[in-house]
């Protein structure tokens, strides 16, 4: 008999399909079938260099593979590999494999059985995983403990109770005593256990909580045993979300019984420290329904207490107070051990839950014996050192000592002010060019997944390279050209893209491409370089600063494509960003000499750069200046720069969330409401609660004025101006304006008008309440930069405090406290609280959020400041009908930094609520306020 | 990405076993590994009692769970077992996560112990889910039984299957665990926190973030700032520190460590201590969630500098598993500068023969139980630029240079620590070290001065 060939194989398979392929091989000796491989392994490669998907194809390679590859080892790993992945699809081909696998040597099945499930995983495709459990039935096995293995028998299950219930599948299925507990070792299965019980919560009979339960009751399971693998389940850890609730679907399902816990007491107190919360909870639950009806010991009481009470998570916290509060009473001749746990709460940082720690402890303690009372008195003692500063004296009270002087009375009440920034060197070479320009262009990549640059923009550096390739454009063109042509081949390809005309990464993209003189005829590269209107995409929703910025770099490319070398004049001569007046004097003088006109933008963007004072002797130069340009110029020098737009803060109705924005009411729906900031406040929330208040919110929003005489004159001036309707446009804003981590670069567009680039900047932080956009890097730069702060800082300052994300408002922080250091009558801080807790009680912030952030500024010294932005911020939510849930913490801050910085003040509102009834913390720390600022 | 298999063999899987007084005692199997009396199968290091059970039960999980974490993405498993040194009058277990960017270290000081130390060395220790289920399990105050490989007796009477595993090593992992000694050896103690503080810090920390915070000392705590300042310490995705949470409740303090900083500085490498009963537990984490320790070129300038690998063969036979080591001792034994010592300790970090403990500020000698022989050799960046001045693709002309590079020709500047134009360089601008080509300019330049020094001495 000689083995048939590759054509032999696709005739029988077209006539009898996978079941007539084993007859060919039927009887052949290994050496006759190895004569077929060659030609096998050219069958695969001929298929893998098609891209089609051929299921015929498939089974006859695995097929004949089975039949011919050598030794057991080979079989396996020809059945699992990936390029055949799933080919036994059908119960034909799967018994056609076992079939030529038990004609040729059948000693290998428990081989190849055990190698197919140890090459099962999670994302194997089911039909592979048919294939290795009809080899582990037939060589009689053990089951294989592999996730995968254990996974697909699972699924296998899903699949048969579709003919019947879960119960009769798992019925039928005399391994399942054996799988049930190993379930609970694959950590995945909880995801798809939740979401299976989700999809078929119409059809309990499907549910696997259920069918365990039952099948447990009826001991077709090991209810013992599976409640054991359950718990330790639970104690080797689950990382997933998902995968806990799966688990704890499972548990809930078999609703344990007491002499069922009362059997595993140590594993319940071993789940309480470190578990995911929702196992935690399940043990805390099991253990405290134990307790109740006597079978904790108080050493066992003590250690689920200690291990509770150290745990973040506020519910379990507050679950055990109410316990300890309970078994105190039944415990009563150790009631002092069992209440001294309550001491570990004063490690949360929660003042509200170390308030009830110690209002617990207090409750009993009057009915302690003497003993049992010493025994609190002495742990409640001895962390007294940890307990917030707010309760410190209540702590003392109870044990009898005197109260602690606060130590925390001196001092500073600013923070240090950080080192000033300094103006780096010149670029000095065209190998420090290229470098530069090299970093640069990695910086402002974005990152394809996330669609953010992948580091901080940093606006000093691309000043220099702007004057690095103007400077080396001017000295000599051709070594600049050749220098940069490496770049320009690196970068041209993606830079030239229209989607890049609007980000800074395309302008560098035409920087290069116009220095080395090759590019220019693709992409938006040729309408910059062509015409020399704007070559912006067109987007009325880019912000003026970035337009500005953008359209800028734009002309020093098409400068770099002309021969001529004129004067740089926006060039910044100091650290602020601002320039040199006597050089932008010289330079125009040279413009004027050289018969030319200055490059708009450049003019432009120097003009915005005008610091305020300026020598006299240089006025008098620039009142020499006969161009138009020149004479614009020296009257601007002498009226001290732009006084800029108007900045205001105003509310605008915007849809919310933000993604609907077709379904804003049409005017003639809008509310009429007109009046003071607060008064339309006011009127909003009447308007707000009569409607759905999820479609619609209002959001504060800074609007910018028209453009002045001074301004209006200059085109690049006049694009930060005019921002009337905020509202309308913040929706397209926000969505079409990603690159918000190059809002950086505004900072150097207009350095001493700080508040209208905040203005600015504020548009795009409006969000951050909602969602992690991040761009608060801005901040800690506008805190640092020149020029007057007022409604536009306080805003985007306000929105960077309320931010959702910790990391948002770290730089928030690390602004406001650079603002805090500089202090001075420059800036006001009840302004920025004024603002915050008109966003607060618009419903667009949340004030715990904010206290957080202050309680950060106050521990690194902001006493002063944020005093002042208290006393803004407090009065508004104390005439609040509905108490803030932030409030007391709020006022504890107040207290800290009004004792500290030794403000006497009187607060609207505060009287009121340190007078009222009630023991709350607010009440309380109202009070502690008012004795500070009395006394 | 080059990847050895390393095979693993203990004599029996480790587990919590009843002692003969039906006291539970944790068994932790050894596998081979370098002892002082030689290469052993299965070194025995201790066997006594832990004195804080439920604390070093936490901290033997962290480890564990650093060892079995690849924190960039942790959907992949790491499948790597800690590895033990029994130090003289301590023990300590280290691991480093499959991402190469966590490394973990609890040391279980003499205070934490009371039992025997029977032996120095390295080795690796046998982590199985049993195990964990069964640390997870313990509690209560009582002393703990521990013995640290297996006793004479079971190892010639056990006839039962030995534990066999074979785990995947990379390279780039096993350089990383070797040289983040060597980077935590530039590491001075920048703040340090009570236990509730540090509680409320660790648990305030961000989760899902893989983004760079500065942890800022401030009023007896520490503030997440967004950017660098003198004093902060940089902490890359801080989700990164929560095998930290496992011993937090038996903490008695934290201490942070971390490089000097300048202000508005790009990330850098930290280290994070709790202080328990009787041990340390120290993380130290990469600048970057996203990248290891491996490529952080700490440790080029050493490698490339010819004379300290016979230092480091000197120094290298003098030392002795001792908890601390001595500069100063060493430099009088081998008759070095306590500089050269240095450089010489360096290099053995790099080639996992030495650890640091930043805790003490001292070098301790441990031989990392891997075949670590040609790992400083096989440093990629010092390789290709090697390879780029074989080729002769490095010109100098004064202080610049031009490298002919696989795509590109690179201008490189060698003024301080050296700066290039090609795209690495741009990207980390020597926060990871020099790049190739700076590195080839720099090994031509020596070259160039090696020459003209030695043709002054003949002239």
């Amino acid at each position: 008999m000689t083995a048939p060939t590759w054509s032999d194989v696709q005739a029988a398979y077209g006539t009898g399909g996978a079941a007539a392929l084993p007859p060919l091989f039927d009887g052949l000796t290994e050496a006759e079938r190895r004569t077929l491989v060659p030609d096998l392994k050219a069958a695969l490669k001929d298929y893998t260099a098609t891209w089609q998907t051929r299921r015929d194809v498939l089974v006859q390679l695995g097929v004949v593979g089975a039949a011919c590859v050598g030794g057991a080892a080979g079989v396996s790993q020809w059945l699992t590999r990936r390029d055949l992945r799933g080919f036994a699809d059908t119960r034909a081909a799967k018994d056609a494999v076992m079939t030529v696998i038990t004609q040729r040597n059948a000693a290998w099945l428990p081989d190849i059985a055990q190698r197919l499930a140890n090459r099962l995983t999670l994302d194997s495709l089911f039909a592979d995983w048919e294939l290795a459990d009809l080899f582990v039935v037939a060589a009689g096995i053990p089951i294989p403990r592999t996730d995968g293995y254990v996974r697909g028998w699972y699924d296998s299950m899903g699949i048969k109770r579709m003919r019947g219930t879960l119960v009769q599948a798992l019925h039928a299925d005399r391994r399942a005593r054996e799988f049930v507990p190993l379930l609970c070792g694959v950590e995945q299965l909880g995801r798809r256990v939740d979401s299976d019980e989700r999809g078929n919560e119409e059809r309990p009979e499907r549910c696997w909580s259920r069918a365990l339960r039952t099948l447990a009751d009826h001991d077709v399971v090991d209810r013992g045993g599976y409640l054991d693998a359950l718990l330790t389940r639970f104690l080797l850890g689950v990382s997933a979300a998902v995968d806990v609730r799966g688990f704890r679907r499972l548990y809930d399902g078999l609703e344990v019984t007491d002499a069922e816990a009362a059997a595993r007491v140590t594993v319940y107190l071993r789940l309480l420290p470190d578990s995911p919360a929702a196992f935690a909870e399940i043990a805390q639950a099991a253990l405290r329904r134990l307790d109740e009806a006597g079978g904790l010991t108080v050493e066992q009481l003590v250690e689920a207490g200690r291990a509770v009470l150290f745990r973040p998570e506020k519910k379990l916290v507050r679950a055990q107070l109410t316990w300890l509060d309970k078994a105190a009473a039944r415990h009563r001749d150790r009631a002092g051990e069992v209440l001294a746990t309550v001491t570990t709460v004063f490690t949360h940082e929660s003042a509200d839950l170390q308030e009830r720690a110690l209002n617990t402890a207090a409750k009993h303690l009057p009915k302690l014996s003497a003993d049992q009372a010493a025994v609190l008195r002495d742990e409640l003692r001895a962390s007294a050192e940890l307990v917030d500063d707010t309760l410190r004296a209540d702590l003392a009270a109870l044990v009898g000592d005197p109260v602690p002087a606060a130590d925390k009375l001196a001092g500073p009440v600013r923070p240090p002010l950080p080192a000033p920034r300094e103006l780096p060197q010149p670029i000095d070479g065209l190998d420090e060019l290229t470098e530069e320009l090299t970093v640069l262009f990695a910086t402002t990549m974005q990152n394809p997944w996330s669609g953010r640059a992948t580091a901080n923009a940093d606006p000093w550096a691309l000043e220099r390279v702007v004057d690095g390739l103007l400077r080396e454009h001017a000295r000599d063109r051709e070594a600049l050209a050749e220098a940069v042509a490496p770049l320009d081949a690196k970068h041209r390809p993606l830079s030239h893209n229209d989607w890049q005309a609007n980000r800074t990464v395309g302008a560098l993209g035409a920087l290069v491409a116009a220095a080395s003189r090759l590019g220019g005829a693709m992409g938006w590269f040729r309408r910059l370089f062509a015409g020399d209107g704007p070559a912006l995409t067109p987007h009325d929703a880019l912000p003026g600063p970035h337009r500005v910025h953008l359209m800028r770099l734009h002309e020093v490319a098409r400068r770099l494509r002309t021969p001529q070398a004129d004067p740089h004049l926006a060039r910044p001569a100091d650290a602020a960003g601002y320039v040199d007046p006597d050089a932008l004097v010289t330079g125009l003088a040279a413009y004027e000499a050289a018969g030319r006109t200055p490059w708009p933008y450049d003019l432009g963007q120097a003009l915005l750069r005008l610091p305020k004072d300026i020598d006299p002797a240089v006025l008098a130069r620039a009142d020499e200046l006969t161009s138009p340009e020149g004479k614009r110029t020296a009257a601007l020098m002498r009226a001290g720069g732009y006084t800029g737009p108007e900045v205001a803060v105003q509310m605008f109705l915007t849809s919310w969330p933000y993604q609907w924005r077709s379904d804003l009411p049409g005017s003639s729906n809008r509310p009429a409401i007109t009046g003071t900031l607060d008064e339309r406040i006011a009127a909003a929330r009447v308007w707000l609660a009569e409607r759905s208040a999820h479609l619609y919110g209002f959001d504060l929003l800074a609007t910018v004025g028209p453009a002045d005489a001074s301004m209006a004159e200059d085109m690049v001036a006049s694009a930060l101006c005019g921002v009337e309707d905020p509202g309308e446009s913040a929706n397209r804003r926000r969505d079409w304006f990603q690159d918000r981590t190059e809002m950086a670069y505004w900072v150097l567009v207009a350095p001493g008008h700080r508040d209208l680039i905040a203005a600015h900047a504020s548009m795009a932080l409006v969000s951050l309440a909602d969602n992690g956009d991040g761009g608060t890097g801005v901040l800690p730069l506008l805190a640092a930069a020149d020029g007057r702060t007022g409604p536009g800082t306080a805003l985007a300052f306000a929105y960077g405090l309320g931010a959702r994300d910790e990391e948002d408002r770290a730089h928030a922080v690390d602004g406001y406290l650079t603002l805090a250091a500089r202090g001075g009558d420059d800036w006001d801080p009840a302004e920025l609280g004024v603002t915050i807790a008109q966003a607060v009680v618009l419903g667009r912030m949340k004030a715990g959020r904010v206290a957080t952030a202050l309680t950060q500024a106050v521990a690194a010294d902001a006493h002063e400041a944020t005093w002042r932005l208290l006393t803004g911020l407090l009065p508004r939510l104390l005439a609040e009908p509905r108490r803030n849930p932030a409030l007391a913490d709020l006022l504890a801050l107040a207290a800290t930094c009004a004792t500290r910085s030794g403000a006497k003040a009187e607060l609207p509102g505060l009287a009121a609520l340190a007078a009222a009834k009630g023991g709350s913390r607010a009440v309380r720390e109202a009070k502690r306020l008012q004795e500070a600022l009395t006394a | 990405m080059a990847s050895t298999t390393h095979s693993l063999t203990y004599l029996r899987p480790s587990a919590v076993r009843a002692a003969s007084d039906g006291a539970p005692a944790l068994a932790l199997e050894t596998g081979g590994g370098l002892t002082s009396h030689g290469l052993a199968p299965f070194p025995r290091f201790f066997s006594g009692f832990l004195t804080a059970p439920q604390a070093a039960a936490g901290g033997l999980l962290a480890v564990a769970d650093v060892a079995a974490t690849r924190y960039w993405q942790p959907q992949n498993r790491a499948s790597l077992d800690p590895v033990v040194t029994g130090n003289g009058d301590r023990l300590r277990f280290e691991s480093f996560s499959g991402c190469g960017g966590v490394y973990a270290r609890l040391d279980v000081l003499a205070a934490g112990i009371d039992g025997e130390m029977l032996g120095t060395g390295t080795t690796n220790v046998d982590v199985n889910a049993p195990l964990r289920e069964a640390l997870a399990m313990v509690g209560g105050g009582d002393p703990l039984h521990v013995a640290v490989g297996p006793d004479d007796v079971t190892v010639t009477t056990f006839d039962g299957p030995v534990v066999e595993k074979k785990v995947p090593l990379p390279e780039r992992w096993l350089r990383g665990f070797a040289e983040v000694q060597v980077i935590a050896s530039r590491f001075d103690l920048r703040a340090e926190l009570g236990a509730a503080a540090a509680a409320r810090f660790l648990r305030s920390l961000p989760r899902n973030t893989r983004q760079v915070l500065w942890a800022v000392p401030a009023a007896g705590t520490l503030r997440a700032a967004s950017a660098a300042s003198p004093g902060a310490v940089c902490l890359a995705g801080p989700d990164r520190l929560r095998a930290l949470t496992r011993v937090l409740r038996h903490a008695t303090a934290l201490r942070v460590y971390g490089p000097a900083v300048r202000a508005g500085e790009g990330p850098q490498a930290s280290a994070w201590e709790v202080e328990l009963p009787g041990m340390r537990l120290t993380l130290t984490v990469s600048p970057d969630a996203a990248r290891g320790f491996s490529g952080e070129g700490a440790v080029l300038a050493g490698l490339a500098d010819p004379h300290a690998a016979d230092d480091a063969d000197l120094v290298a036979a003098l030392l002795a598993w001792e908890p601390r080591v001595e500069i100063g001792a060493l430099a009088l034994e081998s008759g070095l500068t306590p500089e050269r010592v240095r450089a010489a300790l360096t290099r053995l970090g790099t080639a996992g023969r030495i650890g640091y403990d930043v805790s003490e500020a001292a070098y301790f000698h441990r031989e990392l139980p891997y075949d670590t022989g040609r790992v400083e050799h096989m440093n990629p960046r010092l390789r290709h630029a090697r390879r780029l001045v074989a080729e002769h693709r490095v010109s100098l002309a004064g202080d610049t240079a031009r490298v002919i590079g696989d795509t590109a020709t690179y201008a490189v500047r060698l003024s301080g620590d050296g700066s290039c134009t090609c795209e690495w360089w741009a990207g980390h601008r020597g926060g990871r070290g020099p790049c190739k080509h700076v590195l080839a300019a720099q090994l031509t330049a020596r070259a160039a001065a090696d020459d003209r020094s030695t043709v002054e001495v003949k002239a």
